[in-house]
């Protein structure tokens, strides 16, 4: 009864479905729901609509998401993405290209609170990019630093995407966070140096910002500072040592964000309930998606499609290398059309299969899939980074120019993405150690 | 009067759905705190979180995300279109949706009436009733349907698709 061509007909439906507007959710449910009518009975089908949304969400793990996405919130509604902007400054801002450099450094920290790339990059495009268009900042490198180091936020922990893919390939929760830490840093510090040399070979790029910083100034913005880099050590410390469950991490984050913003005063009702609304959103639109997911991975099993594609990729070599690349090649050219989430949750199904029988380590596997879907963040043309930064600053920067902007820092991505193939142990070190 | 009926009942879910997660929040951090202070943790906190606010959080708003026009899509072909054509697609599309969250209505609501009828539990060290939290189900995608509908007519009525909200998260 099973039939591959018929699983890779499925898949070809579903993205023309997707295609032609239809949300990704309703495209690979229907197609999986029909899928399995033709494939086993009518009866089997009804079967799996009934198991699949209550007992697939219904799960522990998963309640991570909501809690990291409220935590990153309301520390975006309380203000301290400012703060933190003005701090780095301080430290950054003599380097060639300082200010560029400081709104990688700020987005860094701040994808330490916050589990989603599109909420970094539009919680500090406000902020940074005008300050470098103010100083007369090359508007390519001003868009592009901000759009690129946003997708600081999936690779670095928490991470909503690393909680989907760690439940889904059933690695711990815990693990797969620590595992992108080194990468997350060594990314932004790959920008940072990349930046420092282009301004030194083209100093127009970024004029010199001339700043005296008092001891005053440093003090004060330590004092404003502080409760963000307590709060990230406290709840990334927490599930390192084991203190904390991810989902336990995320709730007792969020109440101390909550807690902070309450102290400081920069938090009214108003903004409260939009942040609960909005979190509660995001969740509902994520895991719809991913009932969609759980129904196309059933249907795949049982045409027999990602056991045919293993025996396909591994007949022409079971190279951990040879897999990557081939997903590689798969996710840059579907990373063109389908945006991150979509692209994850239609594709694991497919190549989690491969990667298990090559006998590839999940949780490495898991970072290289990340940084790839980072990569199709700002890739034109869906980058959906671009465009949020695009309606960040206006009618002040086209979007080819954004666009133009971002490639150096795809460039450094690639970079990054070798070493990360080449040296597993950048991101099983910290797992480990737990 | 239907589209404020559809609008009030995926307003009011959408507020159901935020407590749920605050309660989420606090019920956790009250559980953490309780283990770490005063060993005792309370009772249920993983199965609570789980089966209801959960449950509750993610599919309750399901209609206020479609009203918002939220849900996650890709408009890189179909934007190019004539607006006629745009419309077609989005009625296709409204169309697909209808149907697929019709399916999943009529099954939910089968399980859930059957769920009731037999109280359902869960294993646990102790009796948990989840039957109330399976009718989350059935009203959260029934209420999209209706949104779907109330969007598919509001289309055919302005003679053009709806615009989609910005991505603002994901």
């Amino acid at each position: 009864m099973g039939s591959p061509a018929l699983g890779a007909a499925g898949i070809l439906i579903a993205l023309v479905l997707m295609g032609m507007r239809v949300p990704v959710a309703v495209a690979m449910g229907l197609v999986s729901f029909f899928g399995l009518v033709v494939l086993t009975t009518p009866q089997a089908a009804w079967g799996m609509i009934s198991a699949v949304p209550f007992d697939f969400i219904g799960n522990w793990s998963f309640t991570a998401v909501p809690m990291f996405l409220l935590m990153g919130y309301l520390c975006t509604t309380s203000g301290m993405t400012r703060t933190l902007f003005g701090c780095m400054r301080i430290l950054l801002s003599r380097l060639p290209g300082g200010l560029a450099v400081t709104g990688v450094g700020a987005c860094a920290l701040f994808a330490a609170a916050s589990g989603s790339s599109v909420a970094t990059a539009s919680a500090l495009a406000r902020i940074a990019v005008p300050e470098m268009l103010r100083h007369r900042y090359h508007p390519g490198l001003a868009t592009g630093v901000i759009a690129a180091s946003g997708t600081l936020g999936s690779l670095i922990p928490p991470s909503v995407l690393m909680i989907l893919y760690a439940v889904y390939a059933e690695v711990s929760v815990g693990k797969q966070f620590m595992a992108g830490f080194i990468p997350g840093i060594l990314s932004a510090l790959i920008y940072m140096a990349m930046i420092v040399v282009r301004v030194i070979l083209d100093p127009r790029l970024a004029p010199p910002v001339e700043e005296r910083v008092t001891w005053q100034a440093v003090w004060e913005s330590i004092r404003d500072i502080w409760p963000l880099p307590t709060l990230i050590v406290f709840v990334l410390g927490g599930i390192f040592f084991g203190w904390f469950s991810p989902t336990e991490a995320g709730a007792v984050g969020a109440f101390l964000a909550l807690g902070m913003a309450l102290l400081r005063r920069s938090l009214d009702r108003k903004a409260f309930l939009r942040a609960l609304v909005q979190t509660a959103s995001s969740t509902t639109s994520i895991f719809i998606i991913l009932v969609g997911t759980m129904l196309i991975t059933k249907f795949l099993a049982l045409s027999g499609l990602p056991t045919r594609l293993s025996e396909l990729l591994l007949g022409v070599s079971t190279s951990p290398l040879w897999v990557i690349f081939a997903v590689s090649v798969l996710y840059v050219i579907l990373g063109m059309f389908v945006e991150t989430m979509g692209l994850l949750l239609l594709t694991l199904p497919l190549i989690l299969p491969v990667a298990n029988a090559a006998g590839i380590d999940l949780i490495w596997f898991g970072i290289i899939l990340i940084k790839l879907l980072e990569i199709s963040l700002i890739t034109p043309p869906v980058g959906l980074n671009v465009y949020v930064i695009k309606g960040a600053v206006g009618p002040l920067v086209p979007l080819d120019e954004i666009f133009r902007g971002v490639g150096w820092f795809l460039v450094m991505d690639a970079l990054t993405l070798l070493i990360l193939i080449a040296f597993p142990g950048l991101s099983l070190y910290l797992p480990g150690l737990m | 009067m239907g589209g404020r009926i559809i609008h009030g009942l995926s307003r009011l879910f959408e507020r159901i759905s935020s407590v749920f997660l605050l309660l989420m929040m606090l019920h956790v951090t009250a559980d953490v705190f309780m283990k770490y202070f005063f060993n005792a943790p309370i009772e249920a906190t993983i199965e609570t979180v789980t089966y209801y606010y959960m449950i509750g959080v993610v599919f309750l708003p399901l209609a206020a995300v479609e009203l918002q026009n939220e849900h996650i899509f890709v408009d890189l072909f179909v934007k190019r279109f004539s607006p006629r054509l745009q419309l077609a697609f989005y009625v296709f599309a409204c169309l697909c949706g209808m149907l697929y969250f019709g399916i999943l209505t009529w099954q939910t609501l089968r399980d859930a009436i059957r769920a009731t009828a037999g109280r359902e539990t869960v294993m646990a060290n102790f009796l948990f009733y989840v039957w109330p939290s399976r009718w989350a189900l059935p009203i959260g995608m029934g209420c999209m349907v209706l949104a779907l509908g109330g969007n598919l007519f509001r289309a055919l009525r302005s003679g053009q698709a709806l615009e989609p909200a910005k991505a603002e998260e994901v």
